[in-house]
Parts: structure tokens; C-alpha cells; sequence
């Protein structure tokens, strides 16, 4: 094998603990809290007195009537096989309903994480070039104010002003409840707008600090002193050459801060009644739906530890100078 | 050295960084802030027009030169309940970010100190929180456990100390070389003792700035919570202001928008002095190679 197959091999083998101790994490939080776990899954199912039959037949189903290692090992296994649990508040099986809500979190999160990276990243790098300047104060003081606000509040005055006082755009949802253009492209977009927005503007700042400080790193780098007394221009070393080497940590950072987009995604989604996960996540926790919670922090976390898995991988592939440790 | 050699010492090596803090604009823009929280909340019930609690007929008023930011939907006066909230949210931070440094700084430092086992242990438990996204942990186990909020500041607490001791890690592996260190080595110090007051002591001021940086982050993460539902509703933090503010956004915008515009300041205000403090330290921002 060869030394980068290997790496690949083993950085995947090193996220299985990770994954599990996610899983085991999870299971003693449910045994953790005061009362019967089994009452606290049927949380919801109709009744207030649970039909003791019923609660039976739930414990067997989740080995709930088993000693607790065995249960560990059952619950372990359903996890892995797909099975999160059901909600008895939906009727429904917890991963089927994470999995019917993650095309609209992607729409939103790819639109305006991806816009956050390149108009971040350009702001950090110009921030650089202007290096002490009123243009770099100006980006700087920006991006802290940014990152000081919360997400819902973003999102709260973005409604608060584009949609209740200037009714430009909807205030809710991701098409219109009713009419001819339901559902259509511009429809959806009209519904995207706002959320994008208040998402792009709580993720820009992290990448701007990541860029400013990997650019900064780089420019006190040999090459780039080489380059510069050959006569390159400034403008050149930076956007040719110090850009792409800076690149790289952003790269890295890339899976690290899906966990942070995810949850500025939380509040905007929540702000916007927009119906992807993290909406999901706010009516779960309105209605204390327990097992689509413990299901919603397990499949997020997964989602988290496999795409910094990716990039470590990608990170390697781009960037030949990384030793394989 | 003596004790009171090295306090001196360290005295003087403060006020040199203060000089240095004190050229950055925004880092003492940030400062006036944290001051003047601080005294909002301390003189709270002097600076309280009315009675956070109380509740009058008049509600949902407007903003008012007798309720400043206006009224909520049970009429208790939005402004008052800000300045009583100022000591919750502070206080909140204060805790979250005091009992994660705590934590940082021991779990961070003596693991790196003896190496080995123990540290890679470490170096794995620091990677598996730092990589779990959290909010969705911390709602998790507000919404099982209590809505308490000292429980809450405990957890969020638990939830941020990595960030510090990846730091304090660092820095222990760093001095660990350092000559001073080896030469008190020789003179006999045990282990503990070096760390604790040798190599900890000096190492400590990255560390600083970032517990500031995290009072800012757990303001937010409480406001957050209870944004979601999962806040104490028997406290007047801004974060409950803020949500019971919000479910009247459509009538009342008041109600929203000034505890949120106050937990932004407050934010900023300890994001720019705990940026101004790692400034002042790191030379290599503050002027260009």
C-alpha cells in the first residue's frame, strides 16, 4: 500500500471511535436522567397514562428490559443499522424524518456557506494587501461586530424590516402557502432570500479571521520573500501565490465549521420557519420530542466527523507538502 | 526567584502590555463597555425606572419616555428588565467561561506536562468535543435534565473548555524546553511545583484573551438557548427577554429588538478585549514581517 493509501485507511479508521463514543455518549444521556427511559421515548403518544402493555412492548423493542451492557450493545447496533428511534409525536421513525428535512438545510446552508467562503476570504486577503490601513480597521471592526451578533437576531431584524415594514419579501416558509407560483423556482427563491442572508452575514466573519490570519501566516513565509525581491508586485504574490498556499487551513477548517454553520442554520431556520433541520430541532424541543433530539444530535454529529474526515483527505491530496503522520 | 520577585516581575510585564492595550482604539471601546455593563449592573436598582416583575394593563406599549424600550405582553417595562437582566448575563459568562478556564488550564496543562499516555488520552477527548456540534448536545441535555440556568452556565461551561486547554497545551509543550524551566529542574523543584508556578504563570496570557473571548460566546449560547425554548423561564436573563420578546414580532418589535441589540454590545465588548489582549501579545499581528 502506498503511504497515502494508508493514511486514507487509517484517519478513516480513527473517526469509527469518534462515532461511536457519540453513540455510547447518547445512551448514557437517556439513562442518565431521573425515571424510566422507555416513559420518556412514548413522551407523547397520546395518552397521558401510558398503556402498560405498550410500554412493554416499547422496552422490548429498544432492549430497555435487558441488563444495561446488553442494552448498550442493542442500542449501538440499531444505531448503526439506521434506526434512531421513533417519534411518537410524528408516527414516525426519527431518521425518516431527518432525512425528508435535509434537502431544504442543504439548499440554504450550500447557498450561503458557500458565498460566506469566497466573499470571506476575499475580505480577508484584501484586508492583508491593506495591511494597517483604515480599508483593513474597516473589515476588522466588521467582521467583530458580525460575529458578536447572533444569528436570530440577524434574522429577527432582517424581518423585521424587509419583510414586516417593507414587505418585500415572505416572512415564512420555503414557498408560498397557496397560489399559481407555488413551488416554482422563483417562488422558492423569493422564501430564500431572507434566511440566506442572515446566514451568510453570521458565517462571513469566521472566514474572514480564518483567511486575514493564514494569509498573514504565509506572507512572513521564505518563498514569499523570494518572490518579492525577484520584483513580483505585491499584488501578484498575494493573489497568485500567498492566496493559494493560505487556501489550505481553510480547506481544513472546512469540515470543523459545518458543527458552526449547522447551527447558525438552527436559528435562521428557526427565525424563518424555513423546514429543514434546524426548524426541526426547534419543534422537537417545543414539543419535547426526545428521541428525534438525541436522533438529531447523533446524525449531526456523524455528518460533522465524516466531512472532516473528507477534507482531511482532500487536505493531503492538495497539498504535497503534508507529511502522512 | 522570590515570590515577591516574580510578582513584581509580573507586575511590571503587565504594565508594559497595558501601554501596548491601550494604543488599540477598539480594545478600549471594548473595555468602556465591559466597564459600563459592570456598573449597570451593580447600580441595577437605582438606574430601574420600575420593577422588572411588575405587570400593568398597559401592554405592548411602544417605546415611551415612561418605558423606554416600550412595554411586553404582560406590560412589564422591557428597559427595567434589561438592567436587571445585565447582572444575569454577566454573571453567566463570568461562570461559563471562569469554570472552562479552570478546567482548560489543568486538564490542558498536566497531561502535556507528564506526556505520553495520558496525553494522547487527552489529545482525543479535546478532539472528540471540538468536533461535535454543540448546540444540538447543549439542547439535548437542557431539554432532559432542567432548565436551570446555574445548571446551564455548569454545562455550557463543560462544553467550552478544550478550546482553552488545546491552548494551554501548547504553550505547556513549549516552555517545557525552555531554559528556566530545566535550570529549576536541577535545582530540585518537583514536577507539579514547576508547572504550577513556573511554566503555567507563564504561559497563561494567550489563555486569558481567549476565557474573554468565551464570556462573549457563552452570552450568546445562552441567549441562544433560550431563544429555543430550552432558557430559565424564573430568570430575567436577556435571553428570556428576548424570547418572550419574540413571539410578539409581528405587533410589538420593541420587544425583540432592544434585548437583542443589547446582547450584541455586551458581546462585542468582551470579542474586542479579549481580541485586543491576544494583539497586544502576538507581535507578529501587530506588526508586519
Amino acid at each position: 500500500m502506498t503511504s497515502l493509501k494508508r493514511y486514507v485507511a487509517r484517519r478513516t479508521l480513527e473517526s469509527i471511535p469518534l462515532i461511536l463514543a457519540v453513540i455510547i455518549f447518547n445512551f448514557l444521556l437517556i439513562h442518565m436522567t431521573p425515571g424510566d427511559p422507555a416513559a420518556l421515548l412514548v413522551r407523547g403518544s397520546g395518552s397521558a397514562s401510558v398503556d402498560p402493555e405498550f410500554l412493554k412492548a416499547v422496552k422490548a423493542r429498544y432492549g430497555l428490559d435487558r441488563p444495561l451492557h446488553e442494552r448498550l450493545v442493542a442500542y449501538v447496533g440499531n444505531v448503526l443499522r439506521g434506526d434512531l428511534g421513533y417519534s411518537f409525536f410524528r408516527s414516525k421513525a426519527v431518521v425518516d424524518i431527518i432525512l425528508e428535512r435535509v434537502p431544504a438545510t442543504l439548499l440554504l446552508v450550500l447557498t450561503s456557506g458557500f458565498s460566506a467562503i469566497i466573499v470571506g476570504t476575499l475580505l480577508g486577503v484584501v484586508s492583508v494587501r491593506k495591511f494597517g490601513s483604515k480599508a483593513d480597521a474597516a473589515i476588522q471592526i466588521t467582521s467583530s461586530v458580525m460575529h458578536s451578533i447572533p444569528a436570530f437576531w440577524t434574522g429577527l431584524v432582517l424581518l423585521l424590516f424587509f419583510s414586516f415594514h417593507l414587505k418585500l419579501f415572505p416572512s415564512s416558509g420555503i414557498m408560498s402557502p397557496v397560489g399559481e407560483n407555488r413551488g416554482s423556482p422563483l417562488d422558492v427563491l423569493q422564501h430564500l432570500f431572507l434566511p440566506f442572508l442572515s446566514l451568510f452575514i453570521s458565517d462571513v466573519p469566521i472566514f474572514i479571521r480564518t483567511a486575514r490570519s493564514s494569509v498573514l501566516e504565509v506572507m512572513n513565509e521564505d518563498f514569499v520573500t523570494t518572490f518579492r525581491a525577484v520584483g513580483l508586485t505585491e499584488n501578484r504574490v498575494l493573489f497568485k501565490h500567498a492566496l493559494k498556499n493560505a487556501l489550505l487551513p481553510t480547506i481544513t477548517v472546512a469540515g470543523m465549521l459545518l458543527g458552526f454553520v449547522l447551527t447558525g442554520a438552527v436559528f435562521t431556520e428557526t427565525v424563518f420557519g424555513w423546514p429543514g433541520l434546524g426548524r426541526t430541532m426547534y419543534e422537537a424541543v417545543i414539543m419535547r420530542d426526545y428521541p428525534l433530539l438525541m436522533g438529531m444530535f447523533i446524525f449531526t454529529s456523524i455528518c460533522v466527523i465524516v466531512a472532516v474526515l473528507i477534507t482531511d483527505i482532500l487536505y493531503v491530496y492538495v497539498d504535497p507538502r503534508v507529511k502522512y503522520r | 526567584m522570590s515570590d515577591r520577585g516574580r510578582l513584581k516581575a509580573w507586575i511590571a510585564r503587565s504594565g508594559i502590555l497595558w501601554r501596548e492595550y491601550g494604543k488599540d482604539k477598539m480594545a478600549l471601546f471594548g473595555l468602556i463597555i465591559v466597564i459600563t455593563a459592570l456598573a449597570v449592573a451593580l447600580a441595577a436598582p437605582v438606574i430601574a425606572p420600575h420593577n422588572p416583575w411588575d405587570y400593568s394593563a398597559d401592554a405592548l406599549a411602544p417605546p415611551s419616555l415612561e418605558n423606554l424600550f416600550g412595554t411586553d405582553s404582560l406590560g412589564r417595562d422591557v428597559f427595567s428588565r434589561l438592567v436587571w437582566g445585565t447582572g444575569v448575563s454577566l454573571t453567566f459568562g463570568a461562570v461559563a467561561a471562569g469554570l472552562s478556564g479552570l478546567l482548560g488550564i489543568v486538564l490542558g496543562a498536566v497531561p502535556a506536562y507528564y506526556g505520553g499516555r495520558i496525553d494522547d488520552l487527552f489529545s482525543r477527548i479535546f478532539e472528540f468535543v471540538l468536533i461535535i456540534p454543540m448546540i444540538f448536545l447543549l439542547i439535548l441535555v437542557m431539554a432532559l435534565f432542567s432548565s436551570n440556568i446555574y445548571f446551564m452556565m455548569v454545562v455550557v461551561g463543560l462544553t467550552m473548555w478544550p478550546w482553552i486547554a488545546r491552548i494551554m497545551r501548547a504553550q505547556v509543550l513549549s516552555l517545557k524546553s525552555k531554559a528556566f524551566v530545566e535550570a529549576s529542574l536541577v535545582s530540585g523543584a518537583g514536577g507539579l511545583r514547576i508547572l504550577f508556578r513556573h511554566i503555567i504563570p507563564n504561559g497563561l496570557y494567550p489563555v486569558v484573551a481567549n476565557i474573554t473571548l468565551q464570556i462573549a460566546f457563552a452570552i450568546l449560547t445562552e441567549a441562544g438557548l433560550s431563544f429555543l425554548g430550552v432558557g430559565d423561564p424564573n430568570q430575567i436573563s436577556w435571553g428570556q427577554v428576548l424570547y418572550w420578546g419574540q413571539l410578539n414580532i409581528r405587533t410589538a418589535w420593541w420587544n425583540a429588538f432592544f434585548p437583542g441589540l443589547a446582547i450584541v454590545v455586551l458581546a462585542l465588548g468582551f470579542t474586542l478585549v479579549g481580541d485586543g489582549i491576544s494583539n497586544t501579545l502576538n507581535p507578529r499581528l501587530r506588526e508586519r514581517a
